[in-house]
């Protein structure tokens, strides 16, 4: 593909998911150092993979994108020695201390970027987009009762997760 | 926790108002990403990889900023020469006690503002009680400094990493010489006492004020490369409303502004404010606070072990900020973010010439730095000097050893 088609194609793409992105990314962050890094991962990924965002599925590629660029993004936020970098989404690794609502919040959305492609994806679609069963059956190609055990599936993983971050 | 808490929180996530300023940062790194892919021949990968570590060089700008506002208040000082204005000063000599804004903005060239964060702190000051400043980095609370020379109190408290920094080796005079840097009285009186120009009348939230404005390299003590500092009084009751700042490094790539206001003149304080409140769990951290030639000396030797032999270019304290990053950028490249602890370090210890610097151009000491044309390769030649007596010089040469020498000595070697 010639370079100017390729520049073409990410322009288009850049206006049509702009509020997506943003939408997305804010509620899977909910920081604006964390956000801006998750941003610059996925105009790095959707740039990277623009042959595939050619078609009808650019949307679901654009979705697994975000998603991956948001884990990155968290993970960045993990230091050398496995421990959580200091910042002002630090987790307090205190268990009998209680937490807030801040921290707790801040808690689901690192858990959430932990979580496996398809129960990420149905997580976001159910709560943090709010779509129905129907439109997340459409957008994940299966049924809605696949789509119900996703979603159950990643508040179970979910809870896993941040019991152990506890 | 189960999951109908979860749920819970999950739903509140996805009902929450994107804030403004977000938008704003959306769109300029979208818009930035789009223009470096179009400027360029270089590989995409990289550059858009170079987008990333700038933003993560933001981040430790962050740490930066609390230690510039740290030495900002510390430092604080204006020229000391010229006409008074009127008897202004004397009025602000008599007040008891003062509560303050201040609002700090970085500003820095190629980077989206929504990245740099907005410092505020709430400054408040009692002639019997001493000072406590409360310090927000995007509104959480960085730091809480309290100082009171009578009680022989210089306390830090930073929640954040749950230390604190307790200055002990200050006698209670050298104590309050810093309290008095740092004690907007002062501010007023310095600023009064430069050389300054009138604004004429203005209104500031309803209130008739009238101004004057001090500019040039001098103004807050040589921090910047060049300053303005304006001060608006009401008419009427003669109190300072209003002080604003703006400061600029290496020609306006970086830009620092300053607002302080919210004053309140002689209000009652209660006295529990100036006593530190360190939780029993904080552990205790070293502090440097004292910006003299064996500490400039340091930072200077510092700089030069990271910038292979070279000194800084001048000794802003913002150009000193931004020198280091680049230092440390090349040395460790997109690891810097790794790295933050030693930047914190490095820097604090580095920015000690800078704050040297600025108190001997505050006491007009005739100081002089030539890091632009020295390095250490030039062991011979005069690095830093400032007057010390009528007919004697103190100089720091390029290999960071120091005398003293008299003016004609001195005048030979500045001509090598």
């Amino acid at each position: 593909m010639k370079q100017s088609e390729r520049l073409e194609i990410f322009e288009k793409l850049r206006a049509e998911y702009s509020v997506f992105l943003l939408s997305v990314l804010w509620r899977l962050t909910g920081d604006r150092e964390l956000f801006t890094e998750a941003m610059q991962y996925t105009l790095m990924g959707m740039w990277e993979h623009i042959e595939k965002l050619n078609g009808r599925k650019a949307g679901a590629y654009i979705y697994r994108i975000a998603l991956t660029a948001n884990s990155r993004a968290w993970r960045n936020r993990i230091g050398r020695n496995g421990k959580f970098a200091r910042s002002r989404i630090d987790i307090d690794q205190d268990p009998g201390e209680k937490l807030d609502r801040v921290e707790l919040t801040a808690k689901v959305r690192k858990a959430i970027s932990r979580l496996p492609d398809k129960q990420g994806r149905a997580i976001v679609m159910r709560y943090l987009e709010q779509h129905d069963y129907e439109t997340i059956s459409e957008k994940l190609c299966c049924t809605q009762a696949s789509a119900r055990s996703h979603v159950s599936k990643a508040l179970a993983a979910l809870k896993d997760k941040l019991a152990t971050l506890a | 926790m189960n999951k109908e808490n979860i749920e819970e929180i999950l739903k509140c996530i996805g009902a929450e108002e994107i804030p403004a300023d977000v938008h704003k940062i959306a769109q300029e790194t979208s818009n930035n990403f789009s223009s470096s892919l179009q400027q360029t021949r270089q590989p995409k990968r990289l550059i858009l990889l170079e987008q990333i570590m700038k933003h993560r060089i933001s981040k430790l700008t962050a740490a930066a900023a609390v230690i510039i506002i740290a030495a900002l208040i510390i430092n604080f000082q204006f020229s000391t020469s010229g006409v008074a204005w009127g008897a202004l000063a004397e009025k602000i000599e008599g007040v008891e006690s003062v509560v303050f804004h201040l609002t700090a903005n970085v500003k820095m060239q190629d980077l989206p503002q929504g990245q740099i964060p907005k410092t505020e702190t709430i400054a408040y000051y009692s002639s019997e009680h001493g000072s406590r400043a409360e310090c927000y980095m995007n509104d959480k609370l960085s730091f809480t400094m309290y100082l009171n020379p009578k009680e022989n109190i210089f306390v830090s408290v930073m929640p954040d990493s749950k230390k604190f920094m307790r200055v002990t080796d200050k006698s209670p005079d050298e104590l309050k010489q810093i309290a008095e840097k740092d004690d907007p009285r002062v501010m007023v009186r310095n600023m009064m006492s430069a050389e300054y120009i009138h604004l004429g009348r203005d209104k500031i939230n309803g209130i008739d004020v009238e101004g004057i404005e001090c500019t040039g390299p001098r103004v807050m003590g040589g921090m910047f490369e060049d300053a303005t500092a304006r001060l608006w009084v009401e008419i009427g009751t003669d109190f300072p409303v209003r002080i604003e700042i703006e400061g600029i490094v290496s020609g306006g790539q970086m830009e620092m502004s300053m607002v302080i206001d919210d004053f309140q003149w002689n209000v009652d304080l209660d006295p529990a404010l100036f006593v530190p409140d360190i939780p029993s769990d904080y552990t205790s951290q070293d502090m440097k606070v004292e910006a003299n030639e064996d500490t400039a000396i340091n930072g200077l030797k510092l700089f030069a072990e990271l910038a292979d032999g070279r000194y800084p270019s001048n000794l802003a304290l913002l150009t000193l900020m931004k020198e280091i990053t680049e230092e440390l950028t090349k040395k460790y490249g997109i690891k810097i973010i790794e790295k933050q602890d030693e930047y914190t370090s490095a820097l604090t210890d580095i920015l000690q010439a800078g704050s040297f610097y600025a108190r001997l151009a505050g006491a007009e000491k005739e100081a002089v730095y030539y890091g632009d044309s020295v390095t250490s390769e030039n062991p011979e030649a005069v690095l830093l000097r400032w007057k010390v007596s009528d007919n004697e010089y103190r100089v720091i040469f390029g290999d960071l050893s120091a005398g003293n020498v008299t003016a004609e000595e001195l005048a030979n070697l500045e001509k090598q």
